[in-house]
């Protein structure tokens, strides 16, 4: 039951994330980009690198694309002959602006261990755009973690304008390539039943200094992160990365593994806190 | 997977500076860090190593008994036989992994996680050789490049100029140089703050050895025997250990701290000795809240400033300890005070063995798990030539109750062969009464040792 969760909540994490990361760099490009969903159909290229790789979008356009030479890839692109041979989906932001199109930023699809500490320690999560004002009204639903009801999750927020993370969280078979959202508007996330750590990091340091937290070994957790650093907080030991969107991000995550963690800026590398897990 | 997600993660950070890749954890690889002991199990342990040490002194033998012991027993011959075949093995394998740390290093991915240089040389290496030298024996002898590329300088010397190979054992008859090459590695590793980056690693290696390689071809290849820090440390972890080769080449087996009687301390030793055991120190201090409070505003050379004055402090304070010892010794016996210093080295290989063990334990088997992904990717290139390389560390595989009392048991059990390798080597100097009241500055020492490594454990 749990283990379900984790897998949709993860799902939800690669989705939000995928969403994520196609507004940072779009608002960074200026547009002309989109991002796809397909299947690999050809690779040109050795071990070591890849030339181009034929792509089959869920829409059933086929074309071929050049890894852009600074593009954000997260994995080596090699790997792509893997998705060759098992045809698992991957996600490509393209720049349509060159013939034929470059791939600024691929990963994969459907694995929720993307930026996650893999199944057993992911949880649900969604890099959620927090306004600096006050927070956002959080839904009653302390329990939807456990029962794993990504669906439901993303449901209730009907009457809220379109956000995109828990929509795509809610429709694992729609096209997850959602563009940048019009408006910010104050996102519900599950609310886990367990601490929540709340951060603010203003301009690359944490509000008041690097400290310590302290969790229980089994609490289901939730790092809130505010302010205006736009950059990835990274758990280490449990690997979990939190993308900070406008300087806000969200992850709930089951403290697993006991011993003391560095929190960092992993851009900046700047300790953030020592999570103590006990 | 977990490499190309962490590529990708380093690599928006490592696209803008060179030497970024610097992880604020101070040993700079790995991101977990032990939980701090329960009080209570410290309190246990420090009583009991106070306890100990009168115990040491109330059961008071009055004649050496290590160095009787030191001798062991002779292992079988085809042992010694397959000695040679099996040391070219070795020294191949050794200069093959420099040669891999090398280009992993220089030529590798820029993210530290990615690339096995790091781990392998700031936890395999010197963890885990340090620990295995003191357990099982000096193995890094058989597998020291720096050695294999001095004997293999002075044959070609010796073939383009006809000239007799310098001698492997006429070296530079002190361990300064050794010393000091310990203190600009645990610099590296604690204090500089791009320390775990792939091509600090890299250059350090090649520095390094071009460094060795230098004094060779200066000195002499037995120059390295004593310069190389590495070698001269595990050299001396492994004077506590059972297994050990004699003088005559034959492989032999002895209790365990009998080999310490024996040590041959050399000047510049026993500060080799203080540095590793102050380096662990300060890296036990570097996890307090008092540390974090005056640390964690600083990156850069800023922060490589604080580090080195930690590190310094740290060294400072071991010395500072054992100089005070050496010199109430001194004024007690009425022997030199470096005499004295040099003649009781030996007992701190046990409390350096133990503040290693205590500290680096679990940054061994946890966060050294990360080779096995990294051997199947070594360059960060995407391979996967062993088909692990999407392995993840098990962070359950000790459980944390079980680090701590490892910890407070090897801080312990450090102490009091520390205490009764010091009582070994009084009553081999002195007559009784002397010997017992030589020992009360060197057990307060120890006592100080052992209630700093705990207090360390402690975090918080």
């Amino acid at each position: 039951m749990k283990k379900a969760a984790a897998v949709l909540a993860g799902l939800a994490l690669t989705l939000a994330a995928a969403c994520g990361e196609s507004e940072a760099d779009g608002g960074g490009s200026g547009g002309g980009r989109e991002t796809v969903r397909g299947v690999v159909l050809e690779v040109e290229g050795g071990l070591t690198s890849v030339d181009s790789f034929v792509l089959r979008t869920d829409e059933g356009e086929v074309l071929e694309v050049i890894p852009a030479p600074d593009g954000d890839f997260r994995f080596p692109l090699p790997h792509l002959h893997d998705h060759l041979r098992n045809s698992e989906p991957i996600l490509v932001e393209l720049d349509r602006s060159t013939d034929p199109p470059r791939a600024a930023a691929v990963q994969d699809a459907d694995s929720p261990a993307w930026h996650t500490g893999g199944e057993d320690d992911a949880a649900p999560a969604a890099a959620a755009p927090e306004p600096a004002a006050e927070g956002p009204p959080e839904p009653a639903r302390p329990d939807s973690l456990g029962t794993g009801d990504a669906e439901e999750a993303g449901g209730e927020e009907g009457d809220q304008p379109p956000d995109p993370a828990p929509a795509a969280a809610a429709d694992p078979n729609g096209t997850p390539a959602a563009s940048p959202p019009e408006s910010e508007e104050p996102e519900e996330t599950p609310e886990a039943a367990g601490p929540v750590i709340e951060l603010e990091v203003i301009d690359g340091r944490l509000e008041g200094g690097a400290r310590r937290e302290a969790v229980n070994l089994g609490d289901t957790v939730t790092l809130r992160v505010s302010g205006n650093s736009r950059d990835e907080v990274h758990i280490h030991g449990y690997d979990l990365f939190v993308r900070l969107e406008d300087g806000a991000g969200e992850l709930v995550f089951d403290a697993s593994i006991p011993g003391v963690f560095e929190v960092e800026l992993e851009g900046s590398h700047t300790l953030l806190i020592r999570l103590e897990v006990s | 997977m977990g490499i190309g997600r962490r590529c990708a993660a380093a690599g928006a950070a490592a696209g803008a500076v060179l030497l970024a890749a610097a992880p604020a954890a101070a040993h700079g690889v790995g991101g977990r860090v032990d939980l701090p002991i329960p009080v209570w199990q410290f309190a246990w342990a420090a009583a009991l190593a106070v306890a100990a040490s009168f115990g040491v002194l109330s059961m008071f033998w009055t004649s050496p008994r290590l160095a009787a012991a030191a001798r062991g027993r002779p292992l079988p011959a085809w042992l010694t036989k397959a000695d040679r075949p099996l040391l070219l093995l070795t020294r191949t394998a050794g200069l093959s992994m420099l040669g891999i740390l090398l280009y992993a290093g220089l030529g590798g991915s820029r993210d530290t996680a990615s690339n096995i240089a790091p781990y392998a040389v700031f936890i395999i290496f010197w963890v885990g050789v340090s620990l295995g030298s003191a357990l099982a024996g000096d193995i890094w002898k058989a597998f020291n490049p720096f050695h294999t590329l001095a004997d293999l300088g002075a044959w070609l010397r010796a073939h383009l100029t006809g000239a007799p190979m310098s001698a492997p054992d006429r070296g530079a008859g002190n361990q300064w140089w050794a010393a000091g090459a310990v203190f600009t590695f645990v610099w590296m590793e604690l204090a500089f703050h791009a320390g775990a980056a792939p091509r600090s690693v890299g250059v350090y290696l090649a520095a390094y050895t071009a460094a060795m390689l230098a004094g060779a071809a200066v000195w002499g290849r037995g120059w390295v025997r004593d310069a190389d820090g590495f070698g001269a440390l595990f050299t001396i972890l492994s004077a506590m250990a059972p297994f050990y080769r004699s003088a005559s080449g034959r492989w032999r087996v002895r209790p365990p701290l009998a080999g310490l009687a024996r040590l041959e301390v050399r000047p510049g030793a026993v500060r080799l000795i203080l540095i590793v055991l102050g380096a662990a120190a300060f890296d036990g201090f570097t996890r307090s809240s008092f540390w974090l409070d005056i640390a964690s505003n600083r990156s850069g050379w800023m922060l490589t400033a604080l580090n080195t004055g930690g590190l310094l402090f740290g060294i400072g304070f071991m010395m500072a300890v054992y100089r005070t010892a050496a010199a109430a010794m001194a004024r007690i016996t009425g022997d030199p005070e470096d005499e004295l210093g040099d003649a009781f080295g030996p007992s701190l290989v046990p409390i350096t063995a133990a503040y290693t063990a205590a500290h680096y334990f679990s940054f061994l088997v946890l966060d050294g798990q990360a080779v096995i992904r990294l051997a199947s990717d070594p360059f960060g290139m995407g391979w996967d030539m062993f088909g692990a390389a999407g392995y993840r560390i098990d962070y359950t595989l000790v459980p944390a109750a079980a680090v701590a009392w490892i910890q407070t048991a090897a801080i312990a059990a450090g102490h009091m062969l520390g205490v009764a390798a010091a009582h070994d080597r009084a009553v081999e100097r002195y007559r009784p009464d002397l010997a017992v009241r030589s020992q009360y500055p060197m057990l307060a020492a120890m006592i100080a040792y052992t209630i700093a490594g705990l207090l360390l454990l402690l975090g918080g």
